[in-house]
């Protein structure tokens, strides 16, 4: 191997509240890491007005952030996100790419591996690196039941796509700097081939199970449906107004089966949470 | 007439799965398969656009011989023709590898297509990453997680609500699109579909000879990535059983979180014993 700079690239997803947070955790699991592979952290960053963004990545542990701001990157656009860091990469030689297994993350990092010709691992768990330097990827298998250690040997970079709150993002530091390389818009950018027609933002739950206090459940121990009137009971007296909330007829919708911490089983046909 | 592929796969039914400690990897010839559920939701979307439009359905899949059983299943709920992609060489191939295959069976079988689908994800991996890997594949226009797919005189509309928001996208076909479990509910087989899909509908057999696949893209050296190890995931957290009459369950169970509740909940719920 060459002695140039290694480099842990972590793309920053920030399109909402939860796509920013897992954005920070990778940046902190990228900081432990570097430190066995003796690389630096980068965040790639693309948008429009997104200085924010910057200064929080440094904040949370970014060495370098890597940044395209263009009015034309207004909306996240998996095609033009594609052929920026496609280049980018191809430029640098990024050691390892992370990206958050957001919906956006899950569709964006397959093609990216796919353009540069090497393996990603899905919706991680954990991250290790190998004395040698080998990026060690924990995956569920199997509904979670099964774990597996996947590693990319023969290509670079090594990709993996990690699930929201595996890894602790560490506290914002503003005093921190990083280097800031503010990059045009390639000019031979393609056009998407993908015409967003309209997008907005759904109505957002109050409360999510990423951010739940407590999670009251039940399943087929429960006996019948009588006594899920109990459960509500309990967690409007926990604080979760039942009938705001119309915990009866409220069904737990994950960004996607997979992503989900838990499953939704219907008994009855009523929602019950039920850890796997 | 449109001319749509769908790509399924077949998946075991159990959870608790004999697997094959030295390769890492699932002995999928014990276990019993079924259809990956959001594979189905993508048969039904296609089946409902060929209602609409008038449509030829090609369902592909790429497994050992027992994996004929979802294609038939499909040709019972309506497909017109199944192709099953067979060969101990593409046994234990990851999403990369995979992709490439399809691609290749796709370009030989099917190479006028307008539309791809797939599953959203599978019941047993989960990546979700060979529908957008077959997309870069066959460089086309793709939308993952699409709950609702329209198509109009060669443009594809796809609704679906990502990380929050909800999209609507528009691309020129052809194009590929990964289908949710949201819509498209899929229909029974009926008793006619079964007997057409037993009696006249046909499937071919692909092995990576005739797929012309070199030995550069099979599993073993087509694959980026190489399972290391599968292991039983330890309990990450303490689970506790409390157990005997339900009051005194109840009680012993406040002594011990009346506390751990209260802070989380940021009021005390001080227990009227």
């Amino acid at each position: 191997m060459t002695n140039k700079q290694k480099s842990i690239w972590v793309f920053g997803d920030y399109r909402n509240y939860y796509q920013n947070r897992v954005t920070l955790q990778l940046l902190s699991r990228a900081v432990d890491l570097s430190r066995g592979l003796k690389a630096e952290v980068c965040a790639v960053l693309f948008g429009h007005d997104i200085e924010e963004w910057i200064m929080e990545y440094t904040a949370h542990g970014a060495d370098r952030v890597l940044a395209i701001d263009h009015p034309s990157l207004t909306s996240y656009s998996t095609e033009n996100y594609l052929a920026l860091i496609e280049k980018l990469a191809r430029e640098r030689d990024p050691d390892i790419i992370l990206i958050g297994a957001t919906d956006f993350g899950r569709e964006f990092a397959p093609r990216l591996a796919k353009r540069l010709q090497t393996g990603l691992s899905a919706d991680c768990v954990g991250l290790d690196v190998t004395p040698e330097g080998l990026l060690v990827q924990v995956a569920p298998s199997f509904g979670g039941n099964m774990l597996a250690e996947i590693v990319t040997e023969r290509h670079r970079p090594q990709m993996a796509t990690v699930r929201p709150g595996t890894f602790k993002e560490i506290p914002h530091n503003y005093e921190r700097t990083a280097i800031v390389e503010r990059l045009p818009l390639p000019a031979d950018l393609p056009a998407s081939r993908i015409r967003l027609v309209e997008y907005e933002r759904a109505a957002q739950r109050e409360h999510t199970i990423e951010n739940a206090a407590v999670i009251v459940c039940g399943g087929r121990g429960m006996g019948n449906k009588n006594s899920f009137k109990k459960l509500d009971e309990l967690a409007g007296l926990l604080g979760w107004s039942a009938r705001q909330e119309n915990i009866s007829s409220r069904k737990f919708c994950f960004p996607s089966a997979s992503a989900a911490p838990f499953s939704t089983l219907r008994v009855w046909g009523k929602p019950i949470l039920s850890s796997r | 007439m449109l001319n749509i592929v769908v790509c399924i796969k077949q998946v075991p039914m159990v959870t608790e799965l004999p697997w094959d400690e030295k390769s890492g990897t699932l002995r999928r010839d014990l276990a019993a398969g079924m259809m990956n559920p959001a594979c189905k939701h993508a048969v039904e979307a296609a089946l409902q656009i060929k209602e609409n439009l008038g449509a030829s359905i090609t369902v592909m899949t790429m497994g050992p011989p027992a994996a004929e059983e979802v294609l038939r299943e499909a040709l019972a709920m309506g497909a017109d023709r199944g192709v099953l992609i067979c060969d101990r060489m593409l046994a234990g191939a990851d999403t990369y590898a995979t992709s490439f295959i399809l691609a290749s069976a796709i370009r030989k079988k099917c190479p006028s297509f307008d539309l791809i689908l797939c599953g959203a994800y599978t019941s047993d991996s989960e990546t979700a990453q060979v529908g957008p890997q077959l997309a870069e594949e066959l460089n086309m226009p793709a939308a993952a997680y699409a709950e609702n797919i329209d198509v109009n005189s060669g443009t594809l509309r796809v609704r679906r609500l990502v990380d929050h928001f909800r999209e609507t996208l528009e691309m020129e076909l052809p194009a590929l699109v990964t289908v949710s479990m949201e819509k498209y509910q899929p229909r029974y087989a009926s008793f006619s579909g079964l007997d057409k899909a037993f009696t006249r509908a046909g499937i071919s057999v692909l092995n990576a000879e005739k797929l012309g696949i070199s030995s550069d893209d099979l599993a073993g050296q087509g694959s980026r990535t190489r399972v290391r190890k599968v292991f039983i995931r330890k309990a990450q957290k303490e689970n506790v059983m409390i157990t005997g009459a339900a009051a005194r369950a109840a009680n012993e169970f406040l002594d011990r979180y009346e506390r751990k509740i209260g802070a989380a909940i940021g009021k005390s719920i001080e227990a009227k014993k």
